[in-house]
């Protein structure tokens, strides 16, 4: 079958899976959350938060994370990632914001948190930063779109504020990625000690980052194959290092929360073994993996090591909000159809966006902001 | 009772026996909690681990049906180590009293003297007090002669030791011991003990005898008459005070008074010579019933006819002597003789005894008329699980009752409290208040007698005093309650005003001065004024206590003979010596003042009757002229259907029962094998008695959903039943599902004399399911979940009330 | 403050507070089956803001216990709930009351996740669900009337009244009968402290209600301080990283052009 067969084939499903997600999400709406979910007064989070909110914004990590080192840190290398990583960024929220909604036993009162403040509150704050991220995140999108149809002034305006835009976007998203883990600051005695911990926050913020990488990486490396584009091995690999990098400050991270706080790491039960598989399985390892050079410089191994990052990710979502999350329970949660069915259409719709974006969109022309580049044309 | 609710916070040692107020009188524990704060103590004996035994500083586990045996060993305690009120005894109660030299107790056959096994009845003759000359009870203040009350007392119950009484109730000698210490201790002049008790001690074939073995050591211990003491029955229905008060029972005519019988009472005079004692309270008697006959029939009674007495139903044609109880009362209907029924305000298709015969002779009836608050399993019997509609010719009338809330009129809860009730809200949709109901009929049955002709004896309706208006006004009857002169129709201050003449009317005698005035603000009952002056929660100036608005009974006993308190913190009454006058806390119920000249009689008049009721003067320890006919003293005997062999004597269950012989009169054999398990039936506060009001409220009904029986661990293990799973309960007369609830709440009871020692195991069910309405006990449409298809139709032999609280069952996995 | 001193000693379980609140509260009651414990409706929900937890407990000794213990919202001093909810739906009043107001709530349920006795409940079976959980009568507050379950409680296990009195009372009772009580007030501390105060005879260690709404391991750390702590920070954060980002940028930026125009000389 020819490469565009297959990517023919692959959009297909994932429009069809998108439509289900559709279907889904119009039965919980006439339905009610108690009638499709298998959510309970004992599990009142489930999939949905733990993936689409938590999991969706810690993998689009990746938007702040690639800005930050261009402008911030100033590595120029990393410019070509920039506008791949903001659009899978973009998606992301996507995912977040469409998620939220479905979620909320009030859906159209997600607006709310606009006017009706308490200041308090957490969530209150991740709101308006996911919000307002969100917009910036958009507006990145539309510049794009700009340059595509040529409206080189409305571009011209959009350059002038770059900067504001980046900077927005950085604190916005150093924010929220850790308040997300602040959210359960409120319950420690609820949680399996191995993650309710003071430090939540920065270790959040630290993983999103790590989520960012490695999605980062992961697409390159998968869009390049899709598009049949040549990937530049060399860029690829410093960020691989970089993700390395993060990893290991991660684990040491982790490691001086848990003796600083003398919890007994060592234990066979449920929630350990899920601790051992995230810390070990999925951070120790792709760490030490990608500290060898040929792993290093493979594309496979990278993608490897990414893909456990990744999912090391999720894995630290789930086990923050459920799985080790220890209410009352007299009772074992597991999503409901529509639940997955939802959540499933949710990321095949992003894959969608991202993949429209990609084509439609001038995500690889050399874009800076500084307008040397640009004095061509 | 004696006392009344408030005053229970009075107490130094609360004895709970036989009831579960927790549950069915929650309000009695704001008072009982009282006591527990001041360092009182609470006892609760019951067969079952109760939410009243969880509060109590002494649970005693006794086997049911056993009340006697232990209380004979109280008694027997009291008087053994000497912690009875020996001048209260002496001078209140009739132990100095000689007994008639034929009088006699078999100790081994276990019966008294006069016994006729064939008539299973007691020739009561010989119980009675030795006479001098002139008719006088023969005393002797020493209590020494062997032949007074109190040496044939201590004799009778000389057997109850320690030990006897853990053979036959179960209760471990060193519990006994201590709760002997704990409730004997209110013996001492100072200290009062009182003594709650309901359907615990009184359902059973020998109910009577146990209230009584509860008295005779309230007696002993000077309790009764004093502030937080007496002994105080907790009534059950709503108003269940006011209704026995005003006669609804087969026995008796408002206030108390016997009914005429065919035979023995043809004329007033007979009556009247009769029934009417030479000493005491009583010999008024003429007075309130001829008032009550003028108030029956009014202008129709005058001196020339007897004041309409041939007019007053009596006792003797239909069926004999108790025909009109319960229990005969469906035995005949079951024989087809008995037309129609109203049922009343009551749900016998679940609350009656061996349901499966009650539903029989419901079958056989021609019409009845249900009224009531719902569609209850009585009014739908002709639908119940298993019976076929088409073969039930009965015709049902059911009338929508008005609510307790929906009209106005009075309500005398256990305290003797008359109180008035105003209308809360208007009748919902078509119901009429009873009274409604009442009238109408009563107006309806006036003017049929008075069309037809070929009516047999139409007088005694059509003469009947009867006018209280097409929509009665309630005040009416309650002033004709009260009483008040036939010429000028004023109201009577009391009933020292009441005549025999037939110059005053009275609808019940001991109401008489709850109404003394023409206008509603004279009505007492009514009254709301939150005052207590004497800090004993007496509360004179709220509602009215009959008699004459005396809170605390027999209160004479309160003080000493020269008239001073035995507790000055709880004085009732006391005697100024210097002022020659009575302080009366409490309406004195003693001979205390000369109605005539306004003089203070000194202490010592009253000495001679503390018990003005009785002819004799004094409460009674030992029961003359078989007014309990099982003998003047308790006996402990078995239940009918029992596992153990009565170890106290060769008698063992009570001689003077009736037990009946149709084909569905089914009982179990002694220590029947084929039923090894003693059941007991109990309430819960979750719902109300046979379920129509409360299986009806889905608020009443998710707490208490379904039908469960308790079942110790050890039963459950025994026969494999897993904690909620279903099982059925079975007796000689039926059978009925069950969740197992299964625990410690209730134990296997271990009894019997020596060498015949066995333990049998207990189960305990609430009988307030059924098949009607909007829960019935289980998910099950076609089953009927009520208990009493399980219990025994067998009554005590005074007052017929059925064995509920004892029989015999197996239990299997269902 | 307004609080119910709750002194599980003199509950005799008959449940009549159960029954008050759903009638104050226009509860339905619930098509139920048979419970082993007798607790019945067996958790709290939407329709059941407070329920009795009926205890079988038998002691080393062999004695039988039997305990009734009150559960509903404890109206926390400083609510975790209302501190989490991001819309302000619930809120504490200054007479006692943690208040929700149905119009604003958006149903993201952080507030039930949050709440350390595991209180609030959701109304599931509806389409459009809000939250449900003990309003401490505060609609009767208002016109002076004592929360409905206090005032149908038969044997004054529930008594209404001013916190610092109720505390006081309590502590009179735990030293009046020194065996009779554990010498705590669950409530008085437990969760920075509550207006609802327990007294009882054992610790709730002892009594094992963990699962039940009754954790012993709270402490008396605030939990509703846990949340404004964070958002003190946030602030700082903000400014920080983004100062130092602006800086950065700037200098990044001048450092580019500096070296293009060498190039350009060079
Ligand atoms: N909630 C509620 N309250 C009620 C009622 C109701 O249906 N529901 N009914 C009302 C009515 S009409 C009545 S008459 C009263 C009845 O009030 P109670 O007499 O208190 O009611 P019961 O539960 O039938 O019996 C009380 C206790 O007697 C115990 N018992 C059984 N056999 C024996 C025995 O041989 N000796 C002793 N000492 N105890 C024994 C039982 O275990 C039970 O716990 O309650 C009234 N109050
Ligand atoms: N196994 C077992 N059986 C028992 C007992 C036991 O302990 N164990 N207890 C016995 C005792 S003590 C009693 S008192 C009986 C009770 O037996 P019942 O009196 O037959 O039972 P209740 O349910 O009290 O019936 C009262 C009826 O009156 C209705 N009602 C309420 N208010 C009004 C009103 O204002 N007007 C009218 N017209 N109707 C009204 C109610 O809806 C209810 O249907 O049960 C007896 N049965
Ligand atoms: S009659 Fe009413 S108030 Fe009295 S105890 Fe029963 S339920 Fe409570
Ligand atoms: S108990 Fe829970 S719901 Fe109630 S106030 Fe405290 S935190 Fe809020
Ligand atoms: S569910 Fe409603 S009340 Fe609870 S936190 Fe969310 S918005 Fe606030
Ligand atoms: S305070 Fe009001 S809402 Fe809360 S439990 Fe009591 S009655 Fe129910
Ligand atoms: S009303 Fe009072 S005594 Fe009854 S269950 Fe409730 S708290 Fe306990
Ligand atoms: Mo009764």
């Amino acid at each position: 079958m020819s490469q565009n067969a297959k990517i023919g084939l692959g959009r297909g499903i994932l429009i069809g899976l998108t439509a289900l997600g559709i279907v889904a999400g119009i039965i919980r709406l006439i339905a009610g959350l108690g009638a499709t979910t298998n959510l309970s007064d004992a599990y009142p989070w489930g999939l949905w938060v733990s993936f689409d909110i938590l999991t969706g914004v810690a993998l689009a990590g990746g938007g702040f994370t690639i800005s930050a080192a261009i402008y911030v840190f100033n590595l120029k290398k990393f410019e070509p990632l920039l506008r791949p990583a903001k659009l899978s960024a973009f998606v992301g929220y996507l995912i977040f914001v469409i998620g939220l909604f479905f979620d909320l036993g009030q859906p159209w009162r997600i607006w709310h948190p606009m006017i009706m403040w308490n200041p308090e509150s957490v969530l209150f704050e991740v709101s308006w930063c996911v919000m307002l991220y969100t917009t910036v995140l958009a507006i990145d999108i539309l510049i794009m779109a700009l340059e595509r149809w040529q409206a080189h002034s409305w571009v011209g305006f959009f350059r002038n504020i770059y900067v504001f835009l980046i900077v927005a976007g950085i604190v916005l998203s150093t924010l929220h990625q850790s308040s997300l883990g602040a959210l359960f600051l409120l319950m420690p005695e609820k949680m399996s000690n191995l993650w309710a911990s003071p430090a939540i926050g920065p270790l959040f913020f630290t993983s999103a980052i790590i989520g960012g990488m490695s999605m980062v990486a992961l697409e390159s490396i998968l869009s390049a194959k899709a598009y049949g584009k040549k990937l530049d091995m060399e860029l690829i690999s410093s960020l691989a290092k970089g993700l390395g990098f993060a990893l290991v400050i991660y684990f040491a991270m982790k490691v001086t929360d848990l003796y600083a706080r003398g919890v007994s790491v060592w234990s066979l039960d449920w929630a350990h073994l899920l601790f051992y598989l995230e810390i070990f399985g999925t951070v120790a390892l792709p760490a030490i993996l990608l500290y060898m050079p040929e792993i290093r410089q493979s594309s496979r191994g990278i993608m490897w090591c990414a893909g456990l990052a990744a999912f090391g990710v999720v894995l630290n979502r789930f086990n923050v909000s459920l799985t080790s999350y220890g209410g009352y329970r007299d009772f074992w949660y597991f999503p409901s159809a529509i639940e997955i069915i939802l959540t499933v259409g949710l990321v095949a719709q992003a894959i969608l966006v991202f993949d429209f974006g990609m084509r439609y969109l001038p995500v690889h022309s050399e874009l800076t902001p500084h307008g040397a580049t640009a004095e061509t044309g | 009772m004696t006392n009344h609710w408030n005053d229970l916070a009075n107490s130094d040692c609360v004895l709970i026996v036989g009831c579960n107020p927790a549950e069915n009188h929650p309000i009695s524990f704001k008072y009982i909690t009282q006591v527990q704060e001041k360092g009182g103590k609470l006892i609760v004996v019951d067969p079952r681990f109760t939410r009243s035994a969880s509060k109590a500083d002494l649970f005693v586990r006794l086997r049911p049906g056993t009340d006697i045996a232990l209380f004979g060993g109280l008694i027997n305690y009291a008087i053994e180590r000497g912690l009875f009120h020996k001048d209260y005894v002496a001078n209140y109660t009739n132990a100095p009293f000689l007994v008639r030299g034929d009088f006699a107790f078999n100790p081994q056959e276990g019966v008294f003297s006069g016994l006729n096994r064939e008539k299973h009845a007691y020739d009561p003759a010989s119980w009675d007090y030795e006479a001098d000359k002139d008719g006088k009870p023969v005393t002797d203040p020493t209590l020494q002669n062997p032949r007074c009350v109190f040496q044939l007392l201590k004799k009778q119950y000389s057997r109850y030791t320690p030990e006897m009484v853990q053979q036959v109730t179960g209760i471990p000698v060193e519990t006994f011991l201590k709760m002997a210490d704990m409730f004997c201790a209110t013996g001492k002049p100072e200290q009062a003990g009182t003594l709650l008790y309901a359907m615990g001690g009184t359902q059973h074939t020998t109910g009577v005898q146990i209230i009584r073995s509860y008295t005779i050591l309230q007696q002993l211990l000077g309790n009764m008459g004093v502030a937080g003491g007496g002994i105080n029955a907790l009534r059950g229905e709503n108003n269940v005070q006011g209704s026995t008060d005003m006669a609804l029972l087969f026995h008796i005519v408002p206030g108390y008074m016997g009914i005429p019988n065919e035979a023995k009472h043809p004329t007033l005079k007979d009556y009247l010579d009769k029934e009417t004692p030479k000493a005491g309270w009583w010999m008024n008697k003429p007075k309130y019933f001829v008032s009550l006959l003028k108030a029956f029939w009014g202008e129709a009674a005058t001196p020339e006819n007897e004041f309409a007495y041939h007019f007053m139903p009596k006792i003797g044609k239909g069926f004999q002597g108790s025909g009109y109880s319960w229990l005969p009362l469906f035995e005949n209907m079951a024989e087809g003789n008995i037309q129609g029924m109203l049922v009343w305000g009551m749900n016998p298709a679940v609350a009656s005894a061996n349901l499966n015969q009650t539903y029989v002779a419901l079958d056989k009836l021609k019409w009845m008329a249900a009224f009531d608050l719902w569609e209850t399993d009585t009014s739908v019997f002709w639908k119940r699980p298993g019976a076929n509609p088409k073969d039930i010719q009965t015709e049902v009338f059911l009338f929508p009752a008005a609510d307790a809330l929906e009209k106005e009129g009075s309500a005398s809860n256990s305290g003797r409290w008359i109180q008035w009730r105003h209308q809360a809200v208007k009748p919902h949709g078509d119901a009429k208040s009873d009274l409604w109901y009442a009238n109408a009929l009563g107006l309806e049955l006036k003017k049929l007698y008075q069309e037809d002709p070929k009516a047999a004896a139409p007088e005694a309706i059509v003469k009947l005093n009867w006018n209280y208006g097409e929509d009665p006004d309630v005040h009416l009857v309650a002033k004709e309650i009260n009483g008040y002169t036939w010429a000028d129709k004023k109201q009577v201050p009391n009933f020292v005003a009441l005549k025999d003449d037939g110059s005053t009317a009275c609808g019940c005698w001991i109401y008489s001065g709850f109404y003394p005035g023409p206008d509603k603000k004279d009505n007492k009952a009514a009254a709301r004024n939150g005052k207590d002056p004497s800090g004993l929660g007496l509360y004179p100036g709220w509602s009215f206590a009959w008699p004459v608005n005396r809170r605390i009974i027999y209160n004479r006993c309160s003080v000493d003979a020269q008239g001073q308190p035995w507790n000055q913190k709880r004085a009732l009454v006391g005697w100024d010596a210097n002022a020659k006058k009575w302080i009366r806390n409490d309406v004195p119920d003693f001979k205390w003042i000369d109605l005539a000249t306004k003089a203070e009689f000194p202490p010592d008049e009253s000495l001679k009757a503390p018990f003005i009721m009785l002819p004799e003067g004094k409460s009674r320890l030992f029961v003359p002229k078989g007014l309990c006919k099982e003998g003047p003293l308790p006996e402990h005997y078995e239940a009918l259907e029992c596992p153990f062999v009565n170890p106290v004597s060769k008698q063992q269950s009570n001689p003077v029962i009736k037990i009946w012989k149709s084909a569905m009169d089914k009982v179990a054999q002694i220590c029947d094998p084929r039923y090894p398990v003693i059941a007991t039936t109990f309430r819960v506060t979750e719902h109300w008695q046979a379920g129509a009001m409360t299986r009806n409220l889905s608020w009443q009904a998710e707490m208490m959903p379904e039908m469960f029986v308790e079942i110790s661990p050890s039963l459950a293990k025994a026969k494999g039943i897993r904690p909620g799973e279903w099982v059925k309960v079975k007796s000689a007369r039926g059978e009925v599902l069950a969740r197992a609830n299964v625990t410690n709440r209730v134990a296997p009871f271990c009894c019997g004399a020596p060498g015949f020692q066995n333990t049998v195991e207990m189960v305990a069910l609430p009988w307030h399911f059924g098949f009607a309405g909007l829960i019935t006990g289980g998910p099950d449409k076609k089953q009927n979940y009520a208990a009493n298809q399980l219990a025994p139709m067998v009554g005590d032999a005074n007052t017929m009330i059925p064995e509920y609280k004892v029989f015999l069952v197996a239990v299997e996995k269902a | 403050m307004k609080a119910i001193l709750i002194d599980t000693t003199k509950c005799i379980g008959c449940r009549a507070c159960q029954v008050a609140c759903k009638s104050w509260n226009d509860l339905p009651g619930e098509a139920s089956t048979f419970s082993e414990t007798w607790s019945n409706p067996k958790y709290l929900d939407a329709d059941n803001y407070t329920r009795i937890i009926f205890q079988e407990t038998t002691s080393p000794k062999g004695e039988l216990h039997w305990n009734f213990i009150k559960r509903q919202c404890n109206h926390c001093l400083t609510p975790a709930c209302a501190s989490a909810c991001p819309v302000g739906a619930l809120k504490k009043l200054p007479d006692g009351p943690v208040v929700y107001n149905d119009d604003i709530c958006i149903g993201c349920r952080y507030c039930m996740m949050a709440c350390p006795f595991q209180v609030p409940k959701f109304e599931w079976s509806k389409a459009v669900p809000l939250i449900r959980k003990c309003t401490f009568c505060a609609d009767r507050l208002v016109n002076n009337q004592e929360p409905s379950c206090a005032a149908s409680c038969p044997t004054g296990c529930l008594v209404f009244g001013e916190r610092d009195q109720l505390l006081k009372e309590a502590h009179r009772r735990i030293g009046l009968h020194p065996g009779k009580y554990y010498p705590e007030v669950y409530g008085e501390k437990t969760g920075g402290g509550t207006c609802k105060l327990y007294l009882t005879t054992a610790s709730f260690q002892t009594l094992g209600l963990d699962h039940q709404g009754f954790r012993p391991d709270l402490g008396d750390y605030p939990h509703g301080l846990h949340g404004r702590e964070w958002m003190a920070k946030v602030p700082w954060v903000a400014l920080t990283v983004g100062g130092l980002c602006t800086g950065l940028y700037f200098y990044n930026k001048r450092r580019g052009e500096v070296q293009d125009h060498d190039k350009r000389e060079g």
